[in-house]
């Protein structure tokens, strides 16, 4: 028998007929494709791709999540009601709500105040109020005509529906106040108790309120009764502060009085008196400050600049009159403070139930747990005994925080060259993916899509530190000199995403025209990294204006000349992705849309924070309000070995001692903007500001020693006068004089008036600074006939300030190229 | 003729190919249709029109093979489900003894290894010159006139029989 291979082909066909859907799933698999759907096999890849962009961004953003509430008071928690803003912002407004620090004790101890919280809201207008609401004993039901009435339980009128545009500040257990921007009126159970005038209301707790009232001479803000209405004491304060404890209510008043001081006919001071009262009107105690009241304790600060000091409640002297630099919140008897080495814990007999100096930020976890953060920056719940008791998430959360600080510095460690690498990576990946995506290779849009996830988490690795703190002081207080580092990365990625796009368009049909349109768009934020980073602000602020102001004209231009038909038609040549899945293309698009959505907004923050600077808080009169433990403990522990090596500084330094100061943390070379921005934010900055020509000023820093100080590069004014400071060198002690001031330039008029009402010193700073490296001189000089000097500053919001000092004899102004500068003491 | 027609006219012996490189298996549909978007993507699809039966085989030959290295790293064994034994019943004699050879004939070739089993498909069933079936293959003429040797030796021994070309 023998075997025709001819037959091969006939014999097959016998024993494997076709089955006769064999057309119809040709038809099938010719359809999918035509349909525009994607194999079965991407379809899974897609969700595969879904999941591990979901789990990237969850674990990404859980990397730069904070620690937890109240991080943002780095050095510790703030326990201040409305009395610790600045001054010129303590007025109670008509729509100023508690402080937050306020409203989480008042919450706590007084049942009214959740109901108040839940539905407060000034801005509700009639057209806003649900059709009918119950708080507390009164229902308030919008009226046909729009208005509203308020009704007791039984269905009785409380008030007449004759409140137009009317909202209500708060209701109690039957009583509730509403009001229409002019006038209020206080219900009862009865209805109608008694009607006000007054301007604003804020709802104190304790059956109390504190209102602005403009009735005739009786002009500011006094206490009132919500029981009916009446007043507390009679007295009317520039501002009042409001914290509860559940025993008392406390209002601080704050009376400013000019007193002058006839010390040779030369100075003139001023001294801030605070009186801390109770609701009776009672003063416990006359201070400079009441700087924050929990469980009954009272933290003051008796004279400017002193520490602060804890009372009772009866004005009485605790912890043995011990003073601190900043005090925390009270629990149980447990009393958090920061003391001369860090923050600590106080028992009620005044030992330490944690010592100090172990930890950058204590607040309690509960009432006998602590959420600590040490000098790490890892955070920790521990008990009293110091043992870690913290929660699953907050372990996942410091590990993965852990984890990216290690890949951070891993990356870091590269520095240009790791740079380059993602670059390429990026670019790599996002060519590759445009082909796989063209070419509907499954396996290979699955890994680069990896590829590209890895590639975001290792941009946003680097970048997240920069990113969160930019994000976190947005809008308000910007400091954003990382942000630019951020839109750079942010760029690639979006850029990356534009590119992959650009992938899958017909004309990218070869690797030399992909490895063109991708170079190009990818030198985008390259070139903004380069170009912007050394523009100076105004430079800066200039092009930007007149980038996006040109993009814009282009956008309405190419819209009206049928941009958008033009870019859909665009649209339809990127055949590939249209033939994605449906979540798959959501993802897609999502995706690349966030990209660019985070260069934006990383490009605004870097503008933002160029052209606006970074140094948000002023420096107030008095100095600031917040110390950074670990940095004041560093700095004061190496003053005291220098002072008590008995050498000058200049010595001690250069006898190798210096390495005591460079490596606190914060001195290392490439930390030095945060130490600046740390220093800002979070220390008790006594600092001076010289003006050094238009739109530059000369910032100095002050440790707790007189003798260690810290002298800024000049830096840039902004329109508003807030100042970013970038980075500070030590000052020699023996460059005197520099005399111990606290000032600022910010124009805003209650510090005009202050700084009016100071000495003036004039300084050729341009010796000083010339002599930074510890050599000896100094050209300080009173201005003559300064006894009856008085300054203001010029100019102000559309101009760089400038002081002008004037007396009987001379009259000098200070800042733009004039050579003498003025120092304000 | 764009790549719809030319997928309808030779898109069953794409899929024959596949099922005969594949076995009776859900990849061969998968095998086709991304041979099909293979070749919409490409852009050298042969000027001529000739050949594009060989060049249509060559993308699906390469697919398959990509399928079954994928499945030989999974250890999955590559067993012809839709090969069927000859039924027991009863049939003229002549009739049994041509299923019977076509039978014994076809298992041979598909216990075939891929490697060697490929060159017989092409040749044989799908009918190419040893041109094309080489350019399918990605072989030399020699290469493949050796692997297309062996194959019938391969067959001859496990046939037992005489083998006419």
């Amino acid at each position: 028998v023998s075997y025709d291979m001819k037959h091969l082909r006939q014999a097959v066909d016998r024993q494997i007929p076709s089955a006769p859907a064999d057309e119809a799933r040709l038809k099938d698999i010719l359809g999918e494709i035509s349909e525009k759907k994607q194999p079965r096999r991407a379809r899974r890849t897609g969700f595969l791709s879904a999941a591990a962009a979901v789990i990237v961004v969850i674990l990404t953003f859980l990397s730069i999540l904070p620690d937890g509430p109240g991080q943002d008071h780095v050095g510790g928690p703030m326990s201040m009601g409305a009395g610790s803003e600045p001054r010129e912002t303590a007025q109670p407004k008509e729509t100023a709500l508690p402080s937050a620090a306020s409203e989480s004790v008042q919450a706590e101890n007084d049942e009214d105040m959740s109901l108040y919280q839940s539905w407060y809201s000034p801005d509700w207008g009639a057209s806003m109020f649900p059709d009918e609401k119950e708080f507390g004993d009164v229902i308030i039901r919008k009226q046909e005509d729009g208005s509203l009435a308020f009704e007791n339980k039984d269905g009785s009128e409380a008030l007449p529906g004759r409140w137009q545009q009317a909202f209500a500040y708060f209701v109690t257990s039957g009583t509730g106040l509403v009001g229409n921007g002019e006038a209020l009126a206080l219900l009862g159970k009865d209805g109608l108790i008694t009607d006000f005038t007054y301007k604003s209301l804020q709802y104190m707790g304790n059956r109390a309120a504190f209102v602005q009232t403009n009735q005739g001479t009786l002009s500011g803000l006094t206490l009132i009764s919500v029981a009916d209405g009446g007043y507390l004491n009679g007295k009317f304060y520039d501002e009042i502060g409001y914290t509860g404890d559940g025993k008392t209510t406390l209002f601080m008043g704050v009376r400013r009085e000019m007193i002058q001081l006839e010390d040779g006919g030369v100075a003139v001071d001023r001294i801030l008196s605070t009186d801390v009262m109770d609701t009776t009107g009672r003063i416990i105690v006359r201070c400079h400050e009441l700087s924050s009241v929990h469980d009954g304790v009272l933290g003051v600060r008796m004279q400017e600049n002193s520490d602060i000091l804890l009372l009772d409640m009866d004005g009485n002297e605790l912890y043995g009159g011990q003073e601190f630099f900043m005090v925390g919140d009270r629990r149980n008897g447990l009393q958090i403070v920061l003391a001369k080495g860090g923050w600590g814990v106080l028992n009620e007999d005044g030992s330490w139930a944690l010592e100090p100096g172990m930890y950058s930020s204590v607040r309690f976890g509960s009432d006998s747990t602590f959420i600590i953060t040490d000098y790490e920056d890892m955070t920790r719940e521990i008990n009293l005994q110091g043992e870690d008791v913290s929660s699953a998430s907050l372990k996942l959360r410091m590990a993965v925080k852990k984890a990216a600080e290690k890949v951070n510095a891993w990356l870091d460690s590269f520095g240009l060259l790791g740079k380059i690498i993602l670059i390429a990576a990026a670019w790599l990946l996002a060519v590759r993916h445009g082909h796989a995506l063209r070419a509907r290779e499954t396996r290979h849009m699955l890994v680069t899509e990896a590829g590209w996830a890895a590639l975001i988490f290792g941009l946003l690795l680097i970048s997240h530190r920069e990113t969160w703190e930019a994000l976190r002081l947005w809008p308000t207080n910007t400091d954003t000199s990382g942000s630019l580092d951020v839109a750079w990365a942010y760029g690639i990625l979006a850029s990356g995403g534009l590119i992959s796009m650009i992938g899958c368009w017909k004309w990218m049909r070869t690797p030399v025209r992909a490895l063109i349109a991708g170079s190009a768009v990818l030198l985008i934020p390259w070139a903004i990294k380069c170009v912007f980073a050394d523009m100076s602000v105004k430079d800066w602020r200039i092009l930007s204006e007149i980038v996006f102001t040109v993009f814009l004209l282009l956008s309405v231009l190419l819209m009206k000349a049928g941009f958008v038909r033009r870019f859909l038609e665009w649209c339809k040549t990127l055949d590939t992705i249209n033939e994605y899945g449906l979540w798959r293309r959501i993802l897609w698009y999502a995706l690349t849309l966030a990209a660019f959505v985070n260069f934006a907004l990383g490009t605004y923050l870097s503008g933002q924070g160029m052209s606006e600077s970074s140094l948000h808080t002023e420096i107030l009169p008095g100095g600031g309000t917040a110390y950074d433990a670990a940095w004041m403990a560093e700095i004061n522990e190496t003053c005291a070995k220098w002072r008590a090596s008995g050498e000058e500084l200049d010595s001690y330094l250069t006898d190798g001692n210096w390495e005591t100061f460079h490596t606190v943390r914060w001195m290392e070379e490439n930390d030095i903007d945060r130490l600046t921005r740390d220093m800002i934010y979070r220390l008790s900055v006594s600092g001076t500001i010289e003006l050094k020509r238009e739109g530059m000023a000369q910032l100095y820093f002050y440790a707790n020693d007189p003798g260690v100080r810290f002298l800024s590069m000049q830096s840039p004014v902004a329109k508003d006068g807030r100042i970013r400071c970038d980075s500070v060198i030590l000052v020699p002690p023996d460059m005197e004089p520099m005399p111990e001031i606290c000032a600022t330039v910010s124009v805003t008029q209650p510090q005009i008036d202050w700084i009016a009402s100071q000495r003036y010193y004039e300084i050729d700073m341009s010796t000083v600074l010339q002599d930074m490296g510890g050599v000896e001189g100094e050209d300080a000089k009173p201005i003559p006939g300064a006894a009856d000097a008085s300054a203001s500053i010029i100019g102000g919001a559309d101009s760089p300030a400038s002081i002008l000092v004037e007396s009987s004899s001379a009259s000098v102004i200070g800042g733009a190229d004039q050579p003498t500068s003025i120092l304000v003491k | 003729m764009d790549v719809e027609q030319m997928f309808m006219k030779y898109g069953a012996a794409m899929l024959r190919h596949a099922r005969l490189m594949l076995g009776k298996d859900a990849l061969c549909e998968d095998a086709v249709q991304e041979a099909l978007l293979r070749i919409m993507r490409t852009s050298s699809a042969p000027r001529d029109e000739a050949h594009e039966k060989a060049w249509l085989l060559t993308v699906t030959g390469n697919i398959c093979r990509d399928f079954l290295r994928r499945r030989n790293r999974r250890r999955e064994v590559a067993i012809p489900e839709w090969f069927d034994l000859p039924s027991g019943e009863a049939v003229p004699e002549e009739e049994v003894s041509l299923q019977d050879r076509d039978a014994r004939l076809v298992q041979a070739v598909m216990n075939l290894p891929v490697k060697y089993r490929e060159p017989v498909l092409l040749v044989y069933y799908h009918e190419l010159s040893s041109k094309d079936a080489a350019q399918a293959m990605g072989l030399t003429g020699t290469a493949f006139r050796s692997r297309l040797m062996r194959a019938r030796e391969m067959l001859r021994d496990a046939l037992g029989e005489e083998i006419l070309l």
